[in-house]
């Protein structure tokens, strides 16, 4: 008797949880709540599973990002396979048929990108090759704006009654990010065709976009380790080609890049991938302000 | 336990239908043209993707993965601590699991998983999971591990050591406590995350039940399914809390209710509760590394032929990793009767400790070479055995996801 006193009370509370006001968009990338926020104005509340200092790969699914999962209108994720080793055990166990794959609060943002670095050929022996492409289009800022549109698009259809509010908001981000992106193009026309070496293949997005040159990368292959012996090659391969930068994320080890950078003569960049990966990066705006004034930066390491 | 017959057919199909997915990608795409940038500044809401070709992989066939785990062991003394299944008991080189995992959703209600052990052709795994029942509810149903304790819902290459814990080849079963079953569970809508798990097992011959505590409805006076009380019940509350981005606990307290194997219609029950707390810093880029402690311990009471034993048993484990590739873990465990007169010395065993240390270096994602040493006393015994194992894993196929 007491026992299904105590199941009628559980499921009446569970039934009398109140939806919030807010439209609640959970995202993987820090950049595409941030932008959820943006875009939505006082009309979403917006939550991102990753930190902007942490490796997309190798992501831990707490138990708390399935409460998160659960809660959400929106789901918005990178797809490309990035997530696939974590994103899918949340959403089983998020019980929420809301943003199950398919459904309409299900958004794999990369259907709005161009993908690049799409193999022929997809096998482990080439490294964590992505089947999709290169899942790193958030480092371009033609391929977020993409992003952005799409995701205005999704709010707009999940919450029809705030349009002219979504309308509003984007067409302020909309033409702030024009001025932006043409303050940024002209930032990086003098680097057309600069060599630089990165750690990880994430950055073919910006480097196509900026009109820079990938000489190599740290990695042999996409997600394997630098090895002694790679970076001795690499150092021979490119010593002489006048290497302008190498490109780090916050989450690779400095150690390696500071000893290619200073062989090849190179000044060494940790450039912010994420909204997130300082501080003051509060932004996709912010985030691309900054790693264009960083490859902006001209000169060797500091001593 | 009874044999599960599988139809083969469908996963050699999908296998190779996936197969031939993979080896024809797309090409190349070319890079993005300046302009189409103007005009999406032009133009006003997205109505459908622009390459839809980028989404998640379009084809229906199931994930598929192969995992296998192979290695040497070595035992200074023949008589030494049982390691339980999947493990090297003897001295040489095992096949210690091979594994075919296949998932999918079925339609927008239902998932469906599948986990074949193909080196002895049984079946680990095989439910359904629901994925839109309202009030935050989740059934389970087929097949699969019971929801007890952390070790036991984790298959083979998701352990951090060689062996399972010394308490769950006593308590839980060979492999895993498992069975078929229905299972219930709720997340409650807390501002933490908690759920409560209740599962059900069928105890007769045909549910093909795999457990070391409790009995079958064979073992009933009338040697079938009576009523409720001939199944197997396990309960599970499972708490978890955020910290900060870098510290994390989870904390479990499990239950299972059922037949004794040892007197007509008496009872067994097992307690148990773990605590898993991990300290990894991502807030400062440095998520390579992390800490992570185990707790579990167990109770068990057992009615027997005119008495009642209580065993009780349990693992504390400390595991650190470096670097992506490098960790390590020291585990110290232990199980003991607590009182009674058991009715025999094989299942239940006087005090018995060992202690483990184990370091992996995993090349990538998909393949860890272990070595791991063991130091340990058997019931009985005063001299203290050693071990050694090593142990290969690499698995093919789908990416897996893995629970927290």
């Amino acid at each position: 008797m007491r026992i299904s006193k105590i199941i009628v009370l559980l499921l009446t509370t569970m039934s009398l949880s109140a939806p919030s006001a807010k439209l609640r968009v959970v995202t993987t990338l820090p950049d595409f709540a941030s932008l959820a926020e943006d875009i939505g104005g006082g009309r979403v509340q917006a939550q991102a599973l990753i930190l902007g200092t942490q490796n997309p790969h190798f992501v831990d699914p707490k138990p708390s990002f399935i409460l998160a999962v659960n809660q959400a209108d929106l789901l918005v994720c990178i797809g490309m396979q990035l997530e696939a080793g974590w994103l899918p055990v949340l959403l089983t166990q998020s019980r929420n048929h809301r943003v199950q794959v398919g459904s309409p609060g299900y958004l794999d943002a990369s259907i709005f990108i161009t993908p690049k670095e799409v193999p022929n050929q997809a096998d482990r022996s080439m490294g964590d090759v992505h089947a999709s492409g290169n899942p790193h289009y958030y480092t371009s800022p033609t391929e977020m704006f993409k992003v952005a549109r799409g995701i205005y698009s999704k709010l707009v259809e999940l919450d029809p009654e705030g349009r002219s509010q979504y309308t509003s908001s984007w067409t302020r981000f909309r033409d702030h990010y024009k001025s932006k992106l043409e303050q940024w193009h002209q930032k990086v026309a003098g680097l057309r065709g600069k060599p630089v070496v990165v750690y990880h293949t994430s950055w073919i997005y910006f480097l196509d976009w900026a009109g820079l040159r990938r000489l190599g990368a740290l990695e042999p292959k996409p997600g394997i380790p630098p090895s002694a012996a790679h970076i001795t090659r690499l150092i021979a391969a490119t010593r002489s080609q006048g290497v302008y930068q190498v490109w780090r994320e916050i989450y690779h080890p400095d150690r390696l890049s500071a000893l290619f950078a200073k062989k090849v003569d190179a000044r060494l960049i940790a450039l912010p991938s994420m909204v997130g990966a300082a501080p003051d990066i509060q932004t996709v705006v912010d985030k691309f302000d900054r790693m264009i004034e960083l490859v902006s930066e001209t000169g060797r390491n500091p001593s | 336990m009874k044999c599960v017959h599988v139809n083969f057919r469908w996963l050699f199909n999908g296998l190779f239908l996936y197969t031939v997915c993979i080896s024809s990608a797309r090409a190349q795409q070319p890079d993005i043209d300046p302009k189409l940038v103007e005009a999406l500044m032009q133009d006003g809401m997205t109505k459908k993707p622009i390459h839809p070709s980028a989404a998640a992989n379009p084809n229906l066939n199931p994930d598929i993965s192969l995992i296998m785990s192979t290695g040497l062991g070595w035992f200074t003394h023949a008589d030494h601590i049982q390691q339980g299944g999947h493990s090297m008991d003897e001295n040489g080189l095992h096949l210690q699991g091979l594994e075919l995992a296949a998932g999918a959703s079925v339609d927008p209600y239902f998932r469906f998983d599948l986990s074949f052990e193909l080196t002895h052709l049984h079946l680990e795994e095989a439910y359904l999971t629901s994925l839109s029942l309202p009030w935050n509810l989740q059934i389970r149903a087929g097949y699969f591990n019971a929801a007890f304790g952390r070790h036991n819902p984790l298959h083979l290459h998701s352990w951090k050591f060689i062996n399972p814990p010394l308490y769950h080849s006593r308590f839980m079963a060979e492999e895993h406590f498992a069975g078929t079953g229905l299972e219930l569970s709720a997340l409650l809508p807390l501002p933490w995350y908690l759920t409560v798990t209740l599962e059900i097992f069928d105890t007769t011959l045909g549910g093909g039940m795999r457990t070391h505590t409790f009995g079958r409805a064979e073992h009933t006076q009338s040697s079938r399914l009576d009523g409720p009380e001939d199944f197997v019940y396990v309960t599970r509350l499972e708490s978890f809390f955020d910290l900060s981005a870098d510290w994390s606990i989870l904390w479990g307290l499990s239950g299972a209710w059922g037949q004794s194997p040892y007197v007509q219609d008496n009872r067994a029950t097992l307690y148990g509760t773990d605590l898993f707390v991990q300290w990894r810093p991502i807030s400062t880029g440095d998520d390579a590394l992390a800490l992570m402690l185990t707790i579990e311990y167990l109770v068990r009471d057992t009615q027997v032929p005119g008495d009642s034993v209580r065993d009780h048993g349990g693992y504390l484990q400390l595991d650190i990793q470096w670097t992506r590739r490098w960790t390590t873990g020291v585990r110290f465990e232990n199980i003991d009767l607590l009182w009674g007169i058991p009715p025999n010395s094989h299942d239940f065993l006087d005090w018995q400790w060992r202690g483990s240390l184990v370091a992996a270096f995993a090349p990538t994602h998909f393949s860890r070479l272990k070595l791991q040493y063991d130091l340990g006393r058997e019931p009985g015994m005063d001299t203290i055995h050693q071990a050694v194992f090593l142990q290969v894993e690499v698995s093919t196929g789908a990416h897996g996801a893995h629970r927290f």
